[in-house]
């Protein structure tokens, strides 16, 4: 039962990086085999967005989904983006070992990080592998939403519209519902090993983006300190939306910021198809990826001319994506995706009420750790021996996204000013902060170890 | 600041990472002793009186049948969660199985039968659970 | 130290950690979950209660048809449950006692049924 399960799931996710890796190959070619190892990651978190986007489509204009639907997606997906790759006279990779980069001290960090993660990783799949459906959100809704599309091949109309959350997005489900054909059955036990492969993924994609632009101490002891910060560690198997969310736009969010760098175009594609995938994952992605594209259209307009039409492009692409499900849940009268008023009509005190309850969350050191000090020092590092125009990039990501947090407390007036997760989203709403401040950091430190008083000579 | 910060995320990963490997490994092994249904059913059991009655609806509404809960007065056995959550879980446990108010089968929570006359009572169990079956 | 040792000690370092993980835990035994954890057969002596189990099937209306010739021979009262591990098992939950089982099964056999004593699930 679960061996055929688990070899199931295995070959789906391999499936998802498969396409993904084709898409990062016909975006910026894949030189040598060692980038396509490198970038395997991203190339898995990019799969997964691209297949969800896609069946949200497809769902919504009532292809049925199946087994055999899922695999022909795969095939037809890889297939185009390879022929685009072959049109844009991509090679095929090739050579295993790149030019050596960094010292022997270097490697063994490297080496270390990757052996703690991995041994991290590894107990946490012997948690999932028979891990029993807990969680109120998964089997209140998440879950029965992915069976009806499983056993019904679609949005079926009631679960849909009946079940809590139905202006939820469907990525979840649709993953789900794909992972239950890949193991031939609804296995709730088993089907917690896909939020297994995405935390996998979503970790190797945040190692490789970062790998060659910053110092591997600061990469692995950030990605380290996040991983086992209180709330996340096993909450991270989680069969709900939240996990998947923050990696999306994190990874979306970390392509921005070094798209800012080095204006390297391929980055663009991956941004609108992570951040479309974000959108369509829950609510909160459309915000989040407003958020970054916004601070981005100011971080960039120096060169607004040959930066904005991009960013348009990119921006345009996320909510061409995002329209047609918020098109299915209106046209099956369901309504309440944006507060009432969007919160006009709240006082200044529940304003300054829920600017406080995002404050203390965010500094509670029995949900987070150290990190939001740490990276307060990262940031105080960055702007006065690093890189300012980083630092200020990511402090106003953050501010925005700190404030977007209240302004969601703040704009439900339904919403009780708790951190209890039952009753108010800020606990998880928060995991998206801190995971972004696990990304920048190593960024930040980085530009001031490379620049500042300490920089190796 | 540089060295600081990275002395301070090393501590702090040396504070955490023991703790949070070790729960990983007491977790895999918490579910690795769960007993079969326990594990399928999960959260259930903080909400379901009795997983038989869970098990029993399976084999007997058919996979295309429909159901509806009927929910009594709260009785000895039942969590605080029965009353709210009981026909949530089971919209989930059951699909494809639907809800539906004039299902064949009604999952009784300790429900007033003479509200269906002449159903049949398709199993029983403790606590006020019964599965009932009606007539066409 | 050359750069193909300094390799080798890196992949050292990640591999051996990896790898003796996995092996430690499996030391202790890897449980994989099938459908045969939902059969429970029933050893002589055994007091817990008892169900005659007439045979499994993967879908319930194979179990019917099952049914259908189980009572066709006279167990009017079994019936078809979910066995929790995805198959559906024909069953007659009269039994007392593992002696009286114990005749029951044979009495089955005989009858051209297959049979046999499981403990009852909780």
């Amino acid at each position: 039962m679960t061996v055929r399960a688990i070899a199931g799931l295995a070959a789906l996710n391999l499936g998802l990086a498969v396409v993904g890796t084709s898409f990062l190959w016909a975006a910026r070619g894949l030189p040598r085999w060692t980038d396509v190892l490198r970038l395997s990651g991203l190339g898995y978190l990019l799969g997964v967005a691209v297949f969800g986007v896609i069946w949200t489509q497809l769902l919504v204009v009532g292809v049925p989904f199946g087994g055999w639907a899922v695999l022909a997606t795969l095939v037809a997906a890889t297939g185009v983006c390879g022929a685009v790759g072959v049109r844009r006279g991509r090679s095929v990779p090739r050579g295993l070992v790149g030019p050596p980069t960094g010292s022997s001290l270097s490697l063994f960090v490297t080496a270390s990080g990757i052996a703690l993660v991995g041994l991290l990783l590894e107990a946490l799949f012997r948690s999932a592998r028979l891990q029993s459906l807990q969680a109120f959100d998964a089997w209140a809704f998440w879950v029965p939403k992915a069976k009806a599309i499983y056993f019904f091949g679609g949005l079926d109309e009631q679960i849909f519209t009946t079940s809590a959350g139905p202006t939820y997005p469907p990525i979840v489900p649709i993953l789900d519902a794909a992972a239950f054909h890949a193991m031939g059955s609804v296995d709730v036990v088993t089907f917690h090993l896909q939020f297994w492969f995405l935390l996998a993924g979503g970790v190797a994609a945040i190692a490789g983006c970062l790998y060659r632009h910053v110092p591997p101490w600061a990469l692995w002891s950030s990605l380290l300190l996040v991983l086992v910060v209180p709330r996340f560690g096993e909450g991270l198997l989680t069969p709900q939306a939240d996990v998947l969310v923050d990696l999306l736009f994190v990874v979306g969010a970390l392509q921005l910021t070094l798209w800012l760098r080095d204006g390297q175009g391929w980055r663009l594609a991956c941004i609108a198809a992570l951040f479309a995938g974000a959108a369509l994952t829950k609510r909160e992605g459309l915000l989040y990826s407003a958020l970054a594209l916004g601070v981005t259209f100011g971080a960039s307009w120096p060169r607004r001319r040959s930066a904005w039409p991009r960013l348009a492009l990119v921006a345009g692409i996320v909510v061409a994506a995002a329209i047609p499900w918020r098109l299915w849940y209106r046209a099956h009268d369901i309504t309440g995706e944006a507060p009432p008023s969007l919160g006009a009509s709240a006082s200044l005190h529940r304003a300054l009420d829920s600017l406080r309850l995002s404050l203390d969350v965010l500094f509670d050191v029995s949900l987070w750790s150290v990190v939001p000090f740490v990276l307060l020092l990262a940031l105080a590092a960055a702007f006065v021996w690093g890189d300012r125009r980083l630092a200020g990039f990511i402090t106003a990501l953050l501010v925005l996204l700190f404030l977007g947090g209240a302004w969601v407390t703040y704009s439900y007036p339904g919403l009780p000013i708790t951190a209890n997760e039952a009753l108010n989203p800020i606990v998880r709403y928060t995991g998206a902060l801190v995971l972004l401040a696990g990304v920048s950091m190593p960024l930040l430190v980085g530009s001031a170890w490379e620049d500042g008083p300490e920089a190796p000579p | 600041m540089v060295a600081y910060w990275l002395l301070v995320v090393l501590v702090a990963i040396v504070v955490r990472y023991p703790g949070a490997f070790t729960h990983a490994n007491e977790s895999a092994r918490a579910n690795a002793a769960l007993d079969v249904f326990d594990r399928e059913v999960g959260g259930g059991n903080s909400v379901i009186p009795d997983q038989a009655l869970l098990f029993a609806a399976r084999g007997s509404i058919p996979a295309d049948g429909t159901f509806t809960v009927a929910m009594g007065a709260p009785q000895e056995g039942w969590t605080d969660l029965t009353v709210t959550f009981a026909e949530t879980f089971l919209r989930y446990f059951l699909l494809p199985r639907r809800t539906a108010p004039d299902a064949r089968w009604i999952l009784c929570f300790g429900c007033d039968r003479s509200a269906y006359p002449g159903a049949a009572v398709e199993w029983e169990g403790d606590d006020g659970l019964s599965i009932l079956k009606r007539v066409p | 130290m050359t750069a193909a040792t300094a390799r080798r000690i890196a992949a050292a370092i990640i591999a051996v950690p990896l790898l003796a993980y996995p092996a430690v835990v499996a030391a202790d035994g890897v449980d994989f979950p099938s459908a045969v954890d939902c059969v429970r057969k029933a050893n002589p002596g055994e007091t817990a209660p008892l169900d005659l189990v007439f045979g499994r099937r993967d879908t319930p209306p194979a179990a019917n048809e099952l049914l259908g010739r189980v009572r066709a021979v006279g167990y009017l009262d079994a019936e078809v449950r979910a066995d929790g591990c995805g198959r559906w098992k024909v069953i007659y939950d009269g039994i007392t006692s593992y002696p009286q089982g114990a005749s029951s099964v044979a009495e089955a056999r005989g009858a051209g049924l297959e049979a046999w004593l499981e403990i009852q699930p909780p």
